[in-house]
């Protein structure tokens, strides 16, 4: 039999326990900042086109607009969308199709920018032997699935009248892609940038068969907000592309020192990424306001309408609701 | 005094044979044993059902228990589950028996022969800390795309552990028993295969139990590349494709398999060591 002061605290100790158990879960972040500061965080990956928001991060260009800008990162699509459905991230950087296919599975989210499409940064590579589409026909071809990769290769396949039917899909990353090539081990891999330039130094008889550059957009990256932050904060969505406005026009001004900035946050080199940056086509907000409403919606319709070929979407959904362009000026 | 107190509880237990079902490692009924493993499992389709139903959480983390069922009912139907478990229970199969081959003589050795254990444990313990999911890159330069390269890598999480449990499993059998079966003139190597592997055998059969569930777990890191079928690569799929639905199925499956294994593995344990019982 405990003694009654032991029980009592026994009783306040469990009281207190269960009190802490029950309060919310300790998320980081938000309740750091001071007032005036809204945080943002913004889920990304090591890809060039992204790479606006690090020059901005190590220029110091958020801080002025009172912003607190997290850049966190990942490395596969999977997670980012996880993250972001989960309410963890207020903002993500976001292939097209990406952002079409969460915006198909109920998330409240809205493409508020275009930052970048790629040109020759997405290609299918291949050897010597293989010289047309055609020629990939029961080949075997490494990509990833339901990324990028996917679309560029049933987009090519579509173009010349065949499907994934007629190849044979070894499916993996896109960073193994290249260096499977390489080896040998398989005859043609779709991959993107820095991944390109790796398998082409390293592979002396490969050339890109097709690239992106055929169809301008369909590989292309937004940015999406969730739809809650934008009422909130729309001031702050305003300034955040601002932001991006001014990364680049300190890109097209010092466009060395930028791509550095950037080669580093991609964990390459920036002679290594010589090429890749020649592949990428930044927008800024001057050339958002003619493409976010007007040609790069048809586009969209051309991303949505492949992705639905690859089994990516089961219908498209309304692309105009999907877009707002309210935040592109003041 | 304490002999006597002692006594009288257990006689008073004897006497009315009331149901204690919190005494601590007493057997309880296997009926009520069973009950509520049931029951708890039972409980948490309840908990997934109620969340789901009055969309407390949204079906874009959690899909419904009738969705996943559904997808169940879609991927039998078009044989792509079949397929897909044949596929893993058959990589799962080779790539674990790959690491027993080996693992079984090598950690035997290392468990009698202090020389063998000097040789080998540095190396594997340098080695089994090394993730697997590292070596996928390289296990397609030096195999390639197959079968093969999905057997390398479950041989890589498995072989390692498995080896040092198997030297372990040896070194517990007790030095007494050794020493008695010398002294009753059996030399070295009598000594090694029917006294020492003989009553190391039901623990090593514990480790291949829990060897081969940890194959499981590597199912997805094999299949990561280059699969185009297989539990593990339905799951990435799935992943890249927010397929909630086939991505807890996915889980699902595997973990009814993997209780399977173990089940087999138990059940086999308690037919060849039946007299492990009867001594105690």
């Amino acid at each position: 039999m405990l003694t009654k002061p032991i029980r009592s605290f026994l009783i306040v100790l469990l009281v207190a326990a269960m009190l802490a158990a029950c309060s919310p879960a300790a998320v980081p972040a938000p309740a750091e900042a001071t007032p005036e500061e809204v945080v943002v965080r913004i889920g990304t990956q090591p890809w060039i086109g992204y790479g606006p928001w690090w020059i901005a991060q190590e220029k110091d260009m958020f801080s002025k607009y009172g912003l607190k800008v997290e850049l966190i990162d990942f490395v596969q699509d999977s997670d980012v969308n996880a993250a972001l459905a989960s309410n963890q991230m207020e903002a993500a950087n976001l292939a097209t199709h990406t952002a079409i296919k969460l915006y198909s599975a109920g998330l409240d989210i809205r493409i508020v920018l275009l930052e970048d499409a790629s040109y020759e940064a997405d290609a299918i590579l291949a050897g010597a032997d293989i010289q047309s589409i055609e020629d990939l026909r029961g080949r075997q071809i490494a990509f990833e699935e339901g990324a990028t990769s996917d679309l560029l290769l049933n987009y090519a396949l579509m173009q010349n009248d065949m499907s994934i039917d007629d190849v044979i899909a070894v499916p993996m990353p896109a960073s193994d892609a290249g260096m499977t090539l390489i080896s040998g081990r398989v005859e043609a891999a779709v991959t993107y940038e820095p991944y390109i330039t790796e398998a082409l130094t390293q592979g002396a008889n490969l050339t890109r068969l097709y690239t992106a550059a055929e169809k301008p957009g369909l590989i292309s990256d937004v940015l999406v907000v969730r739809t809650s932050f934008l009422e909130a904060q729309p001031k702050a969505a305003r300034a955040l592309l601002k932001v991006w406005d001014e990364a680049i026009a300190f890109y097209r001004a010092n466009p060395e020192e930028a791509k550095a900035i950037i080669a580093r946050n991609v964990g390459s080199k920036p002679e290594e990424l010589v090429t890749a940056f020649d592949g990428v086509v930044f927008y800024d907000l001057a050339e958002n306001r003619q493409q976010l409403s007007g040609e790069f919606l048809n586009t969209m319709q051309e991303v949505a309408r492949v992705s639905q070929e690859i089994g990516l979407l089961t219908a498209i959904p309304d692309l105009t609701a999907l877009v707002d362009t309210a935040y592109l000026s003041d | 005094m304490k002999k006597p107190r002692c006594t009288t509880r257990n006689i008073l237990q004897e006497s009315q044979p009331r149901l204690r079902l919190l005494e601590l490692r007493t057997e309880i009924p296997p009926r009520i044993y069973l009950a509520v493993g049931i029951a708890f499992i039972g409980a948490f389709i309840a908990a997934w059902t109620f969340l789901t139903a009055f969309e407390l959480v949204s079906p874009i983390f959690l899909p419904a228990p009738t969705e996943v069922f559904k997808e169940l009912w879609r991927q039998v139907g078009e044989g792509i589950l079949w397929q897909d478990v044949s596929l893993s229970v058959y990589r799962i199969t080779v790539g674990w028996l790959m690491a027993t081959l080996f693992a079984l003589p090598i950690g035997i050795l290392m468990g009698n022969f202090r020389l063998f254990e000097g040789m080998f444990e540095p190396f594997i313990d340098l080695v089994r800390y090394m993730p697997a999911v590292a070596f996928v890159p390289l296990t397609i330069l030096w195999a390639g795309v197959g079968d093969t390269q999905k057997f390398i890598i479950l041989f890589i999480g498995t072989f390692f552990q498995e080896v040092l449990m198997i030297m372990d499993n040896v070194k517990t059998v007790p030095r007494e028993l050794i020493q008695v079966s010398y002294t009753f003139g059996l030399n070295r190597w009598e000594v090694l295969f029917h006294v020492i592997l003989k009553s190391a055998l039901p623990g090593i059969w514990d480790t291949f139990r829990i060897t081969i569930g940890w194959a499981w777990t590597y199912l997805v890191v094999a299949e990561l590349v280059a699969a185009s079928g297989g539990l593990g690569y339905r799951i990435m799929r799935a992943q890249r494709f927010l397929d909630t639905d086939a991505i807890i199925l996915g889980i699902l499956v595997i973990g009814v398999l993997g209780l399977l294994t173990d089940t087999l593995f138990k059940v086999t344990y308690r037919r060849l060591f039946a007299w492990m019982d009867n001594r105690n």
